[in-house]
Parts: structure tokens; sequence; C-alpha cells
């Protein structure tokens, strides 16, 4: 005997039925004959037409044009690559903590709380690490106090 | 007297939760790296930029760390 019986069904020893392969052949060549205006029945599909395939073509490409696109203040718009500046007091709370704190602006001066005593960090001028001056609070230049 | 040094300065550790972040001041650059499709997915902030440090420091401020962060239109500016 041949190894596949077709007479036999799938229950009995997993080959297929002439019926079957009939049907299995004749919805595989369905499925990927296409003729134009030709209504299409897959053998396990729903049923689509050409036209309905374009359409789908169609749809997909348009929603890609026609998404919408986003401008800043000035209508410039948002472009991947593009250099931006942040224009809004924002807090990153997802970065390292060790990167946690802020930028010394030093737009204004710092008015000392305590003005007139002179203590440490508080009527003096302050230094960060690379000896930049970053702010005083006091009415003498010299640097009487470390940062 | 106005000092400008826009140097990074790290936050006390023993300070209070609200200050326990990274504050982005006004003028930090970044690079737009996604724009999300605001009807298609509906993000909340939909631009991803990515910011990292010793590029676009034009305006002096230099991120003391690579990291990402997502924005909304009217938090940033396209810089030409």
């Amino acid at each position: 005997m041949r190894s596949c019986n077709i007479r036999n069904t799938v229950k009995r020893d997993g080959c297929l039925s002439r019926i079957a392969l009939f049907y299995l052949l004749m919805g595989a060549v369905s499925a990927f004959t296409i003729i134009p205006g030709r209504e299409v029945s897959g053998f396990a599909s729903n049923r689509l037409t050409t036209k309905s395939i374009i359409g789908l073509t169609a749809s997909t490409e348009e929603e890609t044009t026609t998404a919408p696109k986003l401008f800043d203040t000035n209508d410039k718009q948002f472009v991947e690559g593009a250099v931006v500046r942040v224009i809004a007091p924002l807090r990153a709370f997802q970065v390292n903590k060790k990167w946690y704190g802020s930028f010394d602006e030093g737009k204004s001066f710092q008015q000392p709380k305590h003005f007139g005593i002179r203590a440490y960090g508080v009527n003096c001028f302050k230094f960060d690490n690379n000896d930049n001056l970053i702010f005083y609070g006091g009415d003498r230049v010299e640097r009487v106090c470390a940062s | 007297m106005v000092i400008e040094s826009k140097e990074f300065v790290p936050a006390d550790p023993d300070g209070e939760r609200r200050t326990k972040c990274l504050v982005l001041p006004i003028g930090l650059r970044g690079v737009v790296t996604r724009v999300y499709d605001i009807e298609d997915l509906g993000p909340q902030h939909p631009i991803v930029v990515r910011f990292k440090p010793g590029v676009h420091t034009d305006e002096g401020f230099n991120p003391p760390t690579l990291f990402i962060m997502h924005f909304e239109t009217y938090e940033l500016e396209v810089v030409d």
C-alpha cells in the first residue's frame, strides 16, 4: 500500500480525502488568481473583490499621506531630526537620580537671605567646581568662602 | 551683576521629593527623534526629543546625561 490512502479521512490517518483535496486546490487557485472585477471567494476567507482590495490599499496610502502634522508656535513643523529648544519650564523625572538637579541660570541677582551677616554661603561669592563665579550676595568683591 | 554660568547643579540628595528631578531650563536644545500620529495613536505628548551632552549647546545649557523625553507642541519650538 502507498504511504497515503486518499480515501481515508483526516481523522483516521491525517491524509486528505479526494473531495477535500479538490476543494483545497480550488480554493488556493481562486485565492491567488485575481481577475479584475471578478468576485473572489477563497476557501477560508471572506468575500473580497479586487475593487475592495484596491480600495483597502488606497485608503492605507491616504491615511499615511494625510497624517496630521505638528507645528510649534511659530508654525514650523516638527520633523524627525530637527533641532528644538525647550520653551517651557519642565521637570524630567525619568533620569538617573545622580542627574537630579537644575541649571544655574543666574540671570538675576540673588539677594542673600540674611544680608549683613558675614557667614558661609550667605554674604559672599560662590564658585563652582570649575572656579566659575556662581553668584555673590555681599557688597565686597573678594573670595571669602568656598561654595 | 548678572552671571550666566548655566552649569549643572546637582540636587540636594536630602531635599524634598519635588526637587528630585532634572529641571529643564528654557533654551535647552535637543533633536526630535520621533513624532507620533496624534489621531492614530492619540499620545498626550507626541514629540520625542533626545538630549545628548556636548551637542547643541548654543545657548549654554549642556545636558548632564543622555536622555529622551516626550513633549507637547507648546513646550518646544523648532530652531532654524
